[in-house]
Parts: C-alpha cells; structure tokens; sequence
C-alpha cells in the first residue's frame, strides 16, 4: 500500500519542481514585462502594459521580424525542394543510402554554428557573393537532420515504393505520382519537420550574427541589442518569442495527436 | 505477326542487380486471355520478372513484346499494363471510389464517364455499400478486390498479380483466388499471377511457368507440370512426390525402368485395395513409420525390407493402418516417370 | 540517369556550398597563417598558450559538469513522466520541447531578470539574509552551469523519454513473481536495458553544452574563457581577429566530437546487440 502511494505522488513531485524550476524564470520576465519599475524589490513597484507598446512602436521591431520570417520561409522552401525528393528517394528506392544519411544525426553535436562559422567566415568572407544566399544554404544543411528524422517516421507504414508506381502503372506521371500519392499520405511527417525546420531557421542566432556581421538584424540579434539598451522592451520581445514557440510547439501537438488518433481508427 | 499464343511474349531477358544475374536468359509466350502462374520459391526471380514487364525495372537485357508492340522501352504509364501489389499499395488518403477512379481522372475522363465506370466496377466487386470508406476501414478481402477494380477499370492488355493473396487468412485466400479466376474469365483479362504456393497455382491456372534461380524450369498446364515434371526441381517443388534412382527401382522390384536417371512415383497412386486383376501391377511390402492424417486422405510411410522410405497417400476409408502395421500396396508400373 | 542527377543536383548543391565546402576550408585553413602559407603554428598556439589551454579546459570542465546534472535531472523526469497519465506525457513532452527551445539569448535575459544584479533573487537574498544567494552570481562557471540545465534536462528528458517508456510494468511483475526486490530489479534488468540510452543521452548532453554559443555569449559577453568564445572573438572581425587560428580550434572541437559521438554510437549499438 505504501510503495503504491509514492508511485503515485513521487513522480508528481518530481515534474511539478522541475516545471517550476524551467518555468520560473519566463514567469518572472512575464511579470517584468508588465512592470513599470522591477529592480532591486521583491515585487514590482506597479503593473502596466506600457512596455508592449514600447516595443511595437520601435521602428526596429517588425523589420526584424519580417527579417526572421523571410530567412525561415526561405530555410523552408530550400528544404522542401532540395532534400524533400532525396529523403524520398533514399527511403523508398535506396536502403543503403539510408544507412548513410542515418550518420547525419551526429552533425548537429560535432559541427554546431561556432564551429561552422569559421568555415563560412573564411571561404566566404572576402569574396563578393551573395552572403544571405549562402546562409539560407547553410541553414537549411543545418536543418536537415531533424527533417530528415522526421519525414523517416513519415514514410513508415504504408508501402510508399508500391503507392509511388502503382500511380504510375495507373497512368500518372512521376511527379504527378508524387504530388498526387506521396505527398498527402506523408503530411503529418512533413508539417512536423517543416515546422521545425522553420523554428530553428527563424530562430538562429551565431551563424547569421557573425557571418553576416550584424548587417542582417534577425529577431534575435534585435533581442540582444535590445537586451543591452531597454531590458524592459526586451523582455516584452522575450515573452513575445515565448508565445512564439509555444504555438508552434502547440501546433505540434495538434499534428502528432490527430494523427495518432487516425492510425488508431 | 500477332496471335493469340504469343501475345505477351518475353526474349532473353536477362536481369543483375550490383553485379548479380538474377535472371538468366528467360525467354518465353504467354497466351491471350489466359491466366498464367509465375511459381517458384522466395527469391527465383518471380517478381523480378513481373516488375520488368510493367516497366518498373527498366535496367536489362532483352526485349517484351505486348500484342504486337515492343514495349520495352516505354514508361510504366504509357504500357497499359496493370499490376496488383502484394501489399495492394491503396492510396491511404483517398476513399474506394477516388481509388478506382485514380486512372481514370489522370486521363482526364469526364465527370459522368468516371461516376459510370467506377459505379459499374464498383457493383463487379461488390462493394457498391462501401465506395465512401477509406482503404484503412475495409477487411484484407475488401482491399484487395478495390486494388483489382483500381486496375481493372482501365482495362488493360495485362493484369499482373504479385502474390496477391498472401496477406490474407487461409479461408479468405482460397475465395478470393476463386473470384480472381472468376474476374479472368468473365472479363476475358490476360493474367500473370506470382506466386510461390503450388496448391494456389494449380487451382486457378491455365498455364504455369515454373522459376527457379532467375531460370525457367518448365512451362505447361497444370497437370502437365504435376504429371510430367521435366526437372528434379520441379519434381522437388510441385508435389509429394517419392523420388527414386533406377538402382532403388531395381532393387524395390520394380526394375523395368532404365538403372540410371530419376524417377518419380506419386504417393495418391499406391492402393491398398489389390486390384482385381494383377496384370502390369507390382506389389511394395512396408511397415508404417509414420502417418499423418490429411484429412480426407491419409499419408503413410513405408519402410520396406530393402531399407527405402516409400510415402503412399491413400482416400482416408474404412480401411486403416496403425504404425508398425505391416502393409502392402499396389502399383500400377507404367506410372512410374522418368524425370525429364 | 538523367532522372538522378536531377534528383541529387539541388541536394548536393545546398550541402556543398552550405556546410562540405565550409568545412573543408575549415580544416584547410587551419594549417594556414594569417598569410596563407602552411604551417603548424596554430595548433602549437592551441595547445601552448595557456589561454586556450583554459578555454579548453573550462568548456570540458563546464560541460561536464552540465552534462551529469542535466542527466541526473533528467533521468528522474523521464522516469517521472512515464508514471503519468497518457495525455499528460504528450503534453509535457511538448513542454520539454518548447523549454529546450528557449535556449540562448531568451534564456540568459530571463536568468539575468532573476539572477542579474538587479534581479529578484539578490532582492530575496538582500532582504532575507541568505548569503549564498547572495554571492551567486550568473555571469560566473557556477552560474552558467545553472544556465546550461536549463536546456540540458529537457534535451536529456527527450532523449531518454522513448526508451524508458519501452520499460514494460509487467517485467517488474515477473521479477516479483520470480522472487526479486525493487532494488534488484533496478539493478539486474533496468540498468542494463537502459544503460546504452544513458552513455547515448550523457555525450549528447556533452556535446550540445561543449557547443552552446549563444547562452554563453549572452550573459558573459567575451569574458568567459571558453572554446566557442574564444572562436568567436577570433572571427567576429574586431582588431585581434585570426580566422586561421578560429579554424583550427573549430577543427579540433569537429573532430574530438565526431569521434566522441561516433564512439558512443558503436559502444550503444555493441551494448544493445
């Protein structure tokens, strides 16, 4: 009887300090966005929303976001058309190829952005080329592991191989086989590495700094700029940032759960 | 020249795979509006062969000519050849009638000939009821006969089937190779059908072409092929056959065969009943080491005085023996055939 | 053919230019001087002078000591979270996702909101007499390890979610049936089973905190001795720039992480077999 009792609270225990202790720190940033002087006090000396308008009216503010968005749609489109169609290839046509892109999981722990850059920095930094084009390649190389385990999972199941030329032997073309069988059979898949693809491009932060030397001011490098000049508009970004990923996270779950409910059916 | 006898007709056909020859040197015709049976064992090369006719596998050598025409080298789409997949490979994300009517919507067909043909082929395969359902919410049985109406709706010069019946439970394998049959004839459709189950082979086929290795081992009708295997191989594969020496013959007694080359007796045709008249018969003098019971038959094996194991399958009657019973059984000698 | 090469062109172009060729010139350049010649002198740069003998150093020391906290934390939360309700793993899971997320820049602001000089906790600790929160300070080793669990015992959590979820309730059954305590079941089956995660989820952790940039940049500026700030005020072309001697330290880092992460998988998948 006992045991079973700490079987039940002890684990509890466990995530609600844990939750507290992630959690704790965006709370406070919460409530010192909505403060109107919070320093050196236990609690704020008032409340107020003036700080949100601080920060939208900042002329600086949404030609960084749209900076952001255009790097991440770009990351996106570069991923669907340049890898989608390999990880397609290598999943239905060729195992061995599969083996080897499995060792692509290891890029992001031995190549991260820091060490990444200095290659960039030195090959590109001093000849005239386009340097966005080359980050929005890097970025997406960048991202490619994480799309490629998930679109992995996608392809698992049904008979992708048997679907793709049965479309065919039904008088489709190859790429009519493809957008018409293959894509919407793997769009759970998809969304999900898209989606992430499009978190990590709009959120990078060491490669676009430092290549491009602070000349292209994503969300992030604005935030750290921020940071340093108006902590209480940062902070307000910082919470903005926060919705920003939960709802993206948010639209994960919505993806994974409906389409564990459908396998179920 | 186009007739009936050779309207698929398949010449040297040779086939590797990173340096391996899978198929050797296959040539052979397959009549119109028959059902032929590809069987051999897992890995023969069955479906090699199939995915080459359909076009899947263009990287060989030798030529596939379709009613008269070279197809190839043309695109799996431009063949008019359907294939059923092992797997059925339905569109998940598309209800029995967009299934169906996948074909047809890439020729562009209009609206009302798609709702006619499918609608027609729908109440063929009996799933009128279920034309809104998704290919996840219908029985093995059910989705397979959707993949047939998927191919079939396009009438194509060729239908091939690659084991199509192996994911299903055994009741439901032998309805439906009755209603794949029945679909053949009343459709007039050519048919290739993989497979590696002999039983299933002989029940549906007009022809079977036997493979083994990437080797064809004998081509013929069903009773052909289990009357007069033409290789060991097939002996081996096609039946329960005992196989025996002209040596083992002689010393069994039943030496009028020549001592060398190997000889097949079929167990069904070892009675018990002695026959009323003995002319061109010849007693085998056993005891039972085993038995099984096959239910309206019954396999025995003897184990005669010069040490051969000699299997005979009797009709599961009245008469019935035990192990260690000693038994004699009858056979007529001019059933015994030479291999080849 | 024509098909394939196609399929493959727009591939191997975005890897080539985006992340092979980068590499490559990366390692070339690391036996390059400032004026392009082949020489060996940055690697004995590397490992003579003792400020990138520190900077060494320090991000082994820090990322080891992150790494074992971070699996320590997580191996209780992943174990913790299969104990509860289905819908609720799903959610959290999520949770742990979005909190990994939050590392860097967002992160280090929200811990200076509480930690920084101005912050909550000194408030707390001025107020209430405690001295050690006190003396904390966030921008110290001590501090940015704190930081690092931040986003080390969600990624630990993920990692090691999956395979204790695979931990089925009735081998502890059988173990009871067959006679076995808690603590010997933990020991004889769990461990052994989970062993390969726990050696996979460590060197992530290691790794991920030996290559953590941003949240060190953050709150410490370039005033923390570390391999990926020394990298970067080596290349962020201010006066002291050396592009060559980043690239050589980059390189050293690359490899002993490949091999590192390469070694693990090969030590889990001859555990797991």
């Amino acid at each position: 009887m006992k045991a079973h009792s700490v079987d039940k609270w002890l684990p509890r225990l466990i995530i609600i300090l844990i939750a507290i202790f992630l959690l704790g720190p965006i709370v406070a940033t919460f409530i010192y966005s909505i403060s109107t002087v919070w320093v050196k006090t236990i609690l704020p000396s008032g409340l107020t929303f003036k700080w949100y308008g601080v920060l939208t009216a900042d002329p600086d503010f949404i030609p960084s976001t749209l900076r952001s968005l255009i790097l991440a749609v770009a990351v996106v489109l570069v991923t669907m058309l340049a890898f989608l169609p390999v990880i397609f290839y290598a999943n239905v046509y060729n195992p061995n190829l599969k083996e080897k892109l499995r060792y692509l999981s290891i890029l992001p722990y031995s190549i991260p952005g820091i060490v990444l850059v200095t290659g960039l920095v030195q090959l590109y930094g001093s000849i005239p080329v386009p340097k966005l084009l080359i980050l929005i390649l890097t970025i997406s190389a960048i991202c490619l592991p994480a799309f490629y385990q998930s679109l992995n999972n996608a392809f698992m199941g049904d008979d992708f191989r048997g679907m793709f030329e049965q479309a065919q032997l039904l008088g489709d073309s190859k790429l009519g086989a493809f957008i018409r069988v293959v894509l919407p059979n793997i769009r759970a898949g998809l969304m999900v590495g898209l989606l992430l693809t499009f978190a990590t491009a709009f959120t990078e932060y060491v490669i676009t700094n430092i290549f491009l030397t602070g000349q292209y001011e994503t969300l992030k490098i604005y935030m750290y700029r921020l940071m340093n000049t108006n902590g209480n508009a940062a902070s307000v970004l910082t919470i903005i940032f926060f919705i920003f990923l939960g709802i993206i996270a948010f639209i994960l779950i919505k993806i994974v759960s409906s389409q564990k409910r459908s396998t179920k059916e | 020249m186009v007739n009936t006898d050779n309207f698929l007709s398949v010449s040297h056909l040779n086939i590797s795979f990173n340096g391996n020859t899978v198929i050797k040197d296959l040539s052979f015709n397959i009549k119109k509006g028959t059902l032929t049976s590809f069987l051999g064992p897992s890995g023969s090369g069955k479906t090699t062969v199939l995915r080459a006719i359909a076009g899947l596998n263009q990287a060989f050598a030798g030529q596939i000519m379709l009613d008269g025409q070279d197809i190839t080298n043309l695109q799996p789409n431009q063949r008019n050849i359907g294939m059923i997949f092992q797997s059925y490979a339905l569109f998940p994300n598309l209800t029995v009638f967009d299934n169906i009517a996948y074909g047809l919507r890439v020729q562009k067909k209009s609206k009302a000939e798609i709702e006619k043909a499918v609608t027609d082929m729908l109440a063929v395969i009996g799933l009128t009821e279920r034309r809104d359902y998704y290919p996840a919410n219908l029985s093995g049985g059910q989705r397979q006969r959707v993949a047939i109406a998927r191919s079939m709706v396009l009438e194509p010069k060729l239908l091939l089937l690659d084991e199509p019946l192996s994911a299903l439970d055994a009741k439901t394998r032998v309805e439906l190779r009755n209603q794949i049959k029945r679909y053949q004839q009343e459709l007039g459709i050519t048919m290739i059908f993989v497979t590696h189950d002999q039983t299933e082979a002989m029940a549906i086929s007009d022809d079977v072409l036997i493979m083994s290795l990437g080797e064809l081992e004998q081509q013929g009708s069903a009773m052909d092929i289990y009357t007069n295997p033409k290789t060991m191989f097939v002996a081996d594969f096609i039946g329960n056959h005992n196989v025996l020496t002209g040596t083992d013959l002689s010393k069994l007694g039943l030496g009028t065969a020549q001592p060398d080359g190997q000889y097949i007796i079929r167990p069904e045709l070892l009675e018990h009943v002695m026959p009323a008249d003995l002319n061109g018969y010849a007693p085998i003098e056993g005891q039972v080491v085993e038995m099984a019971v096959l239910g309206n038959r019954v396999e025995y094996s003897l184990k005669t005085a010069t040490g051969h194991i000699v299997k005979a399958e009797c009709m599961n009657q009245n008469i019935n023996f035990t192990i260690n019973d000693h038994i004699k059984v009858y056979l007529k000698v001019t059933e015994i055939k030479k291999v080849g | 053919m024509g098909s394939k090469v196609k399929l493959f062109f727009p591939f191997s172009l975005v890897m080539l230019i985006g992340l092979i060729l980068p590499v490559i010139v990366m390692v070339i350049a690391g036996f390059q001087g400032m004026d392009g010649g082949f020489t060996l002198s940055n690697y004995t740069t590397i490992f003579g002078q003792n400020y990138y003998r520190m900077a060494i150093f320090n991000s082994l020391w820090i990322s080891l000591i992150a790494g074992i906290i971070g699996l320590v934390i997580s191996i209780l939360g992943a174990w913790a979270i299969t104990r509860l309700a289905e819908r609720t793993q799903n959610i959290l899971i999520i949770l742990f996702n979005l909190a990994a997320s939050f590392a860097g820049i967002p992160l280090a602001f929200s811990l200076i909101i509480v930690f920084g000089n101005a912050g909550i906790a000194k408030a707390l600790a001025h107020t209430l007499h405690i001295g050690f929160l006190g003396n904390f300070s966030i921008y110290s080793l001590q501090g940015l390890i704190l930081a690092y669990t931040f986003f080390e015992v969600p990624l630990g959590i993920l990692f090691l979610y999956a395979p204790m979820k695979e931990i089925k309730k009735e081998w502890f059954e059988a173990a009871l049936v067959l006679g076995a305590n808690r603590s010997f079941f933990i020991k004889t089956i769990i461990l052994p089973i989970l062993l390969p995660n726990i050696i996979e989820t460590f060197i992530i952790l290691f790794a991920n905190a030996m290559g953590t940039y941003e949240t060190m940049y953050a709150l410490t500026g370039n005033n923390f001795i570390s391999i990926p700030i020394v990298i970067g005020s080596l290349i962020d072309g201010s006066l002291n720039a050396n592009v060559p001697l980043a690239c050589a330290l980059a390189t050293i880092f690359a490899a002993v992480m490949a091999i590192l992460v390469l070694a693990g998988n090969r030590i889990i998948n001859r555990k797991r077999k």
